[in-house]
């Protein structure tokens, strides 16, 4: 039998006492894709890392295209057609995006000794990347710096950079983009490996149980709202119904970055005790409209109140310190810091809960942090890494909390921990505005909805109108 | 209106530097000249660290060892042909020289090699090792060469005269300003090119996002090495220069507050613009110059000068002149 395009025999490699990879054995023959799919900690990250270069294995072979890669340098791996993508998203942010695509391009037109030609003049890279740009869909942004881009965005110019390459083999680490991106095949199909999320099979270790233990620790917890749905069900789909608090009011806010403006007339409203959605596809200004609550963008117009206080123009720690606690997009937890020390460097209870988070309340609703309280931060799969994050927002006990693309490329059986834990804080009393392209969920979750649309809100009622309207779904989220 | 200002300060400034002359003649003040020979060489210096260190992020604290390399090279071979002794005991064909086209060239060879050597060392470690590492080389030649009673020591090498050269009066104050001014235009030019080619494209993409050029394919520490060394040669052209300028080659051009204020003047300017470097070089130099003529205790002003242009001129003075727009 021939042997395939990629070979892997006996691979081995351990991280302390953990064996992320145990004898793996793995044949891709040209022209096919597979997925590699597993838990959190199932190892394929580790995998994944061995096969580009990044991590030595301990013991085994790895060999690509009938020579043995198993020592050889990630750039000599790539060189070699054996090309990635990145799990968390990796462009260069202060090249426009064509100039991300163009670098990608001259990596594979022989030597960069190149002094004196201006290389924003030179057609071989400039049209080729054009080319890649149109096909995933990114042509009208070329001249907007990386960073600029929205997070969806920028992971259509990750893939247009990593299909530049004319790669013989991709190897693609956990690409689900929420609001999916363009499918691989449109660019010429190349052969590959897919590391993806897809579902639970086991991978030679044992699966978590991912799910809360007891949430008896969670019931409503006094200054909170009437146990029943009454008040659900009285409030009128666009406003909120006398008598309930008003946590969070953006009023005309407009906001950007540099001179391009991203909100435009942004009106939006989460009451106490309420889960808010704020929907939309890549792009939109989602992202930007929570920097813009958080004071880590201010908004030029307009203005935001939270809990009767003025915080258009206060700087981000003090809007936290006030009680909003946020969930960033790419989790952005401590690497260095452990689990534990993660979820008590920012613990407080400034507002006098009645029942505050402790470190105790926060391992009930995560057990799964329980089992890994000591491991670093950068140790941590995606999933984990995830709901350190939600821990750690609610261990200032925030007055809202805030979450933004929280389960962004993460498998469904973390998800749906993730959901699963909305669902008790909900059950809880706690305010909640939740950011993201996850429908289904998000239809029985929340109270009240927003959908953005090129930096407006254009519709907002509850979940039973939103339900019933497919056409707006279809329009506005590319749901069918 | 913000891009013209980008377009037109370049040149502008040339000019004003290429008046230099003219006005120390109108105003008959000569040490002009040499106050501003002394910018434009170390402009050039500071122009070389801020290739690596604006757009490469190779945060070098070792600038000073190609200086020195540059200027004891000059010094080295200057010493012996005033003695008539051969540059090793015993072979009396390799004996020093004063002819310009010998010396200079040699000069920014033997930095380069420097560069190349202690680039190939530091360039495998990053962050604040690379700025330990190449600090410690740097201060190990300092040491070396106070050491060396053989080449003056601490007291260093005097020269009688300056390296001559065919059709250009080095001797000459103005002459010379301008072959320096020339000098440093041209580095200048071939920088600009250089950054806006493909081999700068690989420097900044480096400095931005390592670990997505290594998957990208660029064996990234060839090309980081390759900018040193230029770096480096570039360096020792302006050691050359300033142990010409000063007729004089002081251990002192190899002493860390050297690479220092090299750093100050690209930090000053705005960094990753390199004619920023050249802005920060004539600050700081005229600051000092100035603040010198009214207290000796120049530096207490100094110091609280530079902080606040940090804090509120974050693209540096450069930056500043020239607005927003990239």
């Amino acid at each position: 039998m021939s042997e395939g395009l990629l070979a892997v025999r006996d691979l081995h490699r351990t991280f302390g006492a953990v064996r992320a990879c145990d004898g793996v054995d793995l044949d891709i023959q040209p022209g096919t894709l597979h997925a590699i799919i597993g838990p959190n900690g199932a190892g394929k990250s580790t995998l994944i890392g061995q096969l580009a270069g990044e991590i030595r294995p301990d013991s085994g072979h790895i060999r690509f295209a009938g020579q043995d890669i198993t020592r050889m340098p990630i750039h000599e791996r790539a060189r070699a057609g054996l090309a990635r993508s990145f799990q968390v998203t990796s462009v260069f942010p202060g090249f426009s995006v064509r100039e991300n695509v163009a670098l990608a391009v001259q990596a594979h037109a022989g030597h960069s000794f190149r002094f004196w030609r201006r290389a924003a003049r030179e057609r071989a890279l400039n049209e080729p990347a054009e080319a890649q740009l149109a096909e995933v869909g990114l042509g009208a942004r070329a001249d907007v710096p990386a960073g600029e881009l929205a997070h969806g965005e920028q992971r259509q110019l990750e893939l247009a950079m990593t299909l530049a390459a004319k790669p013989r083999m991709l190897l693609l680490d956990e690409p689900m983009a929420p609001g999916g991106s363009p499918s691989v095949g449109a660019a010429g199909r190349p052969e590959g490996t897919r590391h993806d999320p897809a579902g639970g099979t086991r991978h030679g270790r044992r699966v978590q149980s991912l799910r809360p233990r007891d949430r008896a620790h969670l019931r409503p917890c006094g200054h909170h709202r009437h146990a029943g749905g009454d008040s659900c069900q009285r409030r009128s789909p666009c406003g909120v119904s006398r008598g309930e608090r008003l946590m969070l009011r953006l009023d005309g806010v407009q906001a950007g970055y540099g001179t391009s403006q991203v909100l435009f007339d942004v009106n939006l409203e989460v009451a106490e005790g309420e889960v808010a959605t704020l929907l939309g596809r890549n792009g939109m200004g989602k992202t930007t409209t929570v920097r813009a609550i958080t004071g880590l963008n201010r908004a030029h117009s307009g203005r935001i109140e939270f809990a009767d206080a003025d915080i258009t123009r206060a700087p981000p720690y003090r809007i936290a310190r006030l009680g909003i606690g946020l969930v960033p997009e790419g989790r952005r937890i401590f690497p260095n810091l452990s689990v534990r020390e993660n979820l008590v460097a920012t613990a407080a209870n400034r507002h006098g809960a009645a029942v505050p988070w402790n470190l105790e309340r926060v391992f009930d609703l995560l057990p799964a942090l329980a089992e890994v309280a000591d491991r670093s931060g950068h140790a941590l799969s995606g999933g984990e890494q995830q709901m350190v994050a939600i821990g750690r927002a609610l261990m200032t006990n925030p007055r809202l909390l805030v979450l933004d693309e929280a389960a962004e490329g993460l498998a469904p059986l973390v998800r749906a921990t993730i959901w699963d834990c909305l669902r008790t804080l909900k059950a809880a009393g706690q305010s909640i505005l939740v950011i993201d392209q996850n429908l289904e969920a998000l239809l029985e979750l929340g109270d009240r909805h927003y959908i953005m649309e090129k930096g407006r809100i254009v519709w907002q009622g509850d979940s039973a109108a939103l339900g019933a309207d497919s056409a707006l779904l279809h329009r506005h989220l590319g749901v069918s | 209106m913000v891009i013209d200002r980008h377009r037109w300060l370049p040149p502008i400034g040339l000019a004003a530097l290429a008046l230099v002359p003219v006005v120390a003649a109108l105003t008959d003040d000569p040490y002009l000249v040499t106050i501003f020979t002394r910018i434009v060489v170390l402009a050039l210096a500071a122009v070389s660290l801020d290739f690596i260190l604006g757009y490469g992020a190779m945060v070098s604290f070792g600038h000073a060892a190609f200086i020195g390399a540059g200027a004891y090279t000059v010094g080295i071979l200057g010493q012996h042909a005033i003695m008539g002794t051969p540059i090793i005991p015993g072979v009396p064909a390799l004996t020093g020289t004063t002819a310009g086209l010998i010396a200079w060239p040699l000069g920014v060879v033997v930095a380069a090699l420097l560069a190349l050597f202690i680039g190939a060392l530091s360039l495998r470690t990053r962050g604040i090792h690379f700025i330990m590492i190449t600090l410690a080389f740097a201060q190990m030649f300092f040491f070396l060469f106070i050491s060396m009673e053989r080449y003056g020591g601490e007291d260093g090498i005097v020269l009688w005269q300056r390296n001559t050269l065919p059709l250009i009066d080095t001797g000459n104050a103005v002459h010379y300003y301008y072959l320096c001014l020339a000098l440093l235009a041209a580095c200048v030019f071939i920088l600009q090119r250089i950054v806006r080619a493909r081999f700068g494209r690989v420097i900044r993409g480096a400095a931005e996002n390592e670990r997505r050029m290594h998957a990208l394919g660029f064996p990234v520490y060839r090309y980081r090495l390759a900018a040193f060394t230029l770096a480096g040669a570039i360096g020792g052209l302006a050691g050359v220069l300033l142990a010409n300028l000063d007729t004089y080659v002081s251990p002192e051009t190899l002493h860390w507050t050297q690479s220092g204020e090299l750093m100050i003047m690209v930090i000053l300017g705005g960094m990753g613009s390199l004619h920023g470097a050249v802005v920060g070089a004539t600050a700081l130099v005229l600051l000092e110059e100035t603040l010198a003529t009214w207290t000796e205790h120049w530096m207490i002003i100094l110091g609280p000068i530079l902080i606040l242009v940090v804090l509120f001129a974050r693209r540096g003075l450069y930056g500043w002149l020239a607005g927003r727009a990239r």
